[in-house]
């Protein structure tokens, strides 16, 4: 047994250094193509991505029995999903960049009374335009603004609804001629509000309080042009 | 007039007799011109540990004697074929009262100053993503790799080194039932800089046979001092070393162990984000990741490593480091195996470790054992991608002073964690983006009714994007996060608390 592992241990080591002499080989092969003579890169004018949003320092806007009390917001993670197109090629493009966001709540209970935290799902509907510079050859830095309109959904309760923007600034760096990654910084904001229905002796109400949320907005994503 | 005259005439003498008895060696490769070659720029031009050299190593053509007049005052105009370039005699014997000219015997071998080139820097088959985390560290192989390229002797003092200036913010929120909380309540800002000239005299026997020594002299700001404190660090390495070339080592001095958790692109030596959301208000419930990295770094106090390095295959390489001194004074010693299994796209690296501290009065029976033991896996997708995981536990059995177990001190660390690095492969505009996580858990031995254990956990994540210009400053961004959680029962009821850290960083480093 002990010799069996063995001997597969060898043939496995054998089978990768093998692969890694063929790819030095590969390596070490003239260059066959040069720049003379070369199409233009075709101009790509439709992009996608996906993005990370580690939404980690923020703050959470609440009314509490009536009192409004501002607290830090949890970390909430959440992803992007970006569709733009280049209306200026390479400088600038309008899209569409709905966004959702988990864990939305605040640390502890900001009462104090030791009540359990209700979290949040927030599902903004954002439009996104890009303003880019690129720098050097593979290398765009972006400034973006992403206003929309969002719902955040509680675990229990209403639905608040209202609007959000968000901004920042990134730099978007090229892999291939269509790949590319992109990390950006900014700060988002929302203004949403819930309205309950509350009946006090017979009297039906209705009560209108802020939901709102601020988070420093951080974005790593990968996408594709076409 | 004439004594100023005769005074400067004889202290350029000396100076060209000092600077004569170096032949700049110029270096190979690139390296030749250091203004237009950083060291560790052209890697892949640099041959790979063991392979022949592109040319053949012409001798050094020596310089233009600093003072060609010399051999016009009477200087021995014939020294034997190895002495050194003109320039390297006595004094001339012209002046009145002088004794008669002594011939300088010859020595065995040339003496060289290089700024190591890129070629010091063992690339086989691929440290990583140019410019990247894992491309600065060197996986066991032995560097700086300064071979005789041509048969004889050679000693060359190689010069190189790094330095790196960080500006950073940071800003805790914690929360919870943490009794020194407010303590916690703090932001603060913090520029701190670290340099060092790496001194490494080498002396190539010929063959691959090698002695070499090396010393990192230390300029340092703040970092919060240590090594103690006054200035803070003097040195770094402080190593002597001999073997063979790609072959087996000993080495024993002040040096680090071979790295097996790699952290990526954040989380650097004295950093926020590395020390992550522990604050004043944890001071005494204090949680770090644990990377097989008791006696990784280079150990304080009046202490030193010793170790063999073993290369049976160019893809194989071991470690077994050891060691010796005191903490604080009193008595130490680890012993730390390392092994590294590297395909260049692939890389495991496995190690175990083993120390011992105990106290220096023999009544005093405090013993502190920590052992652990760790893994890691990387992968390189040149010159796009790379990525690793690492895991390592480790435990801590402490005694205390009358030879009882204390649980409370007892402790066991676990830490799971991972990287990502992506580049846009530019062989001018270097990007590099950095994603990493780490996560770490500790839980001590207090499972003794009605004491229940107290169980901490760490997170610890970054994002990163690095800039490089001419290949020798690096410009890097760091955003940081860490949530800390504790959970302490030393008394009942139990408190619960959390903490998170946030922090940005800029990093400028120079590498030459």
């Amino acid at each position: 047994m002990r010799k069996a592992i063995t001997m597969g241990l060898v043939g496995l080591m054998t089978v990768v250094a093998l692969a890694g002499t063929v790819r030095a080989e590969e390596a070490a092969a003239p260059p066959v193509a040069t720049t003379a003579g070369t199409p233009p890169a075709p101009v790509r004018k439709l992009h996608v991505s996906l993005s990370f949003l580690p939404m980690s320092l923020g703050t959470f806007t609440a009314s509490y029995g009536g009192m409004r009390i501002p607290a830090d917001a949890a970390f909430a993670p959440g992803g992007a999903l970006s569709v733009g197109y280049y209306v200026i090629p390479k400088y600038f493009s309008v899209g569409l960049a709905p966004q959702v966001l988990f864990n939305v709540a605040t640390k502890e209970d900001p009462t104090g009374a030791g009540h359990p935290v209700i979290t949040s799902k927030e599902i903004d509907a954002m439009a996104r335009l890009v303003g880019s510079l690129p720098l050097v050859e593979t290398i765009t830095v972006y400034l973006e603004v992403l206003p929309g309109y969002s719902l955040i959904l509680p675990s229990e309760g209403n639905t608040a609804k209202g609007l959000v923007i968000a901004g920042g600034v990134g730099v978007a760096m090229d892999l291939s001629d269509r790949m590319f990654v992109n990390l950006g910084a900014g700060y988002q904001r929302g203004f949403a509000t819930r309205t309950d229905t509350a009946v006090n002796e017979g009297v039906t109400s209705k009560v209108t309080t802020d939901v709102k949320t601020e988070y420093w907005r951080v974005a790593l994503g990968v996408g594709m042009k076409f | 007039m004439r004594t100023p005259l005769l005074f400067a005439r004889h202290a350029i003498l000396t100076i060209a007799v000092l600077f004569g008895s170096f032949a700049f060696v110029p270096a190979q490769g690139e390296a030749a011109e250091p203004d237009k070659a950083p060291p560790a720029a052209a890697p892949a031009a640099a041959p790979a540990p063991g392979a022949a050299p592109a040319a053949p190593f012409a001798p050094p053509p020596g310089p233009p004697s600093p003072v060609p007049e010399a051999a016009a005052a009477g200087i021995p105009a014939a020294p034997a074929p190895q002495t050194q370039a003109p320039g390297g005699h006595p004094e001339p014997a012209s002046f009145p009262g002088a004794p008669a000219a002594v011939v300088e015997p010859a020595s065995t071998i040339e003496v060289g100053v290089q700024r190591l080139p890129a070629s010091a820097y063992p690339e086989f088959p691929i440290r990583g993503l140019k410019y990247s985390s894992l491309w600065l560290t060197f996986h066991g192989l032995q560097w700086p790799y300064m071979p005789s390229l041509r048969a004889g002797d050679r000693f060359v003092i190689g010069l190189s080194g790094w330095g790196w200036i960080d500006t950073s913010y940071q800003k805790f929120s914690p929360w919870g039932d943490n009794p020194n909380i407010q303590l916690d309540r703090i932001k603060y800002w913090r520029q701190q800089a670290r340099m060092l000239l790496r001194v490494t005299p080498t002396y190539s026997l010929g063959g691959d046979s090698f002695i070499q020594g090396q010393v990192e002299l230390v300029g340092t700001g703040d970092q919060t001092i240590s090594r103690s404190d006054v200035g803070g660090a003097d040195t770094d390495d402080l190593w002597l070393r001999a073997g063979q070339w790609n072959k087996w080592d000993i080495q024993v001095g002040r040096f680090e162990g071979w790295e097996v958790f790699h952290l990526g692109m954040g989380l650097d030596f004295n950093t926020f984000e590395r020390q992550g959301a522990v604050g004043p208000g944890e001071a005494t419930t204090p949680i770090q990741y644990y990377g097989l990295s008791d006696n990784q770094f280079r150990p304080g106090g009046a202490s030193g490593n010793f170790a063999v390095h073993y290369y049976p295959l160019r893809i194989l390489r071991f470690e077994a480091l050891g060691m010796l001194g005191n903490f604080g004074g009193n008595p130490a010693y680890a012993a730390r195996p390392v092994g590294v299994l590297d395909f260049g796209w692939l890389k495991f690296k496995v190690g175990t470790e083993y120390q011992k501290l105990i106290a220096s009065q023999a009544s005093d029976q405090t013993e502190t054992t920590s052992r652990g033991v760790g893994g890691a896996v990387q992968f390189v997708f040149a010159p796009h991608f790379e990525f690793g995981l690492n895991a390592a536990q480790g435990t801590v059995r402490a005694i205390d002073r009358i030879g009882v177990l204390s649980p409370e001190g007892s402790i066991t660390r676990t830490s799971l964690g991972g990287f990502a690095n992506v580049s846009n492969g530019h062989p001018r505009h270097t990007l590099i983006f950095g994603v990493g996580s780490l996560m770490t858990w500790t839980e001590d031995q207090n499972a003794i009714t009605p004491n229940p254990v107290d169980s901490y956990w760490l997170y610890q994540g970054f994002l990163a994007a690095q800039y490089v210009v001419y290949g020798t400053l690096y410009i890097k961004l760091v955003g940081g996060y860490s949530r800390g959680h504790w959970s302490t029962a030393g008394n009942e009821p139990r408190i619960v608390f959390d903490n998170e850290m946030y922090s940005a960083r800029l990093r400028f480093s120079f590498y030459f």
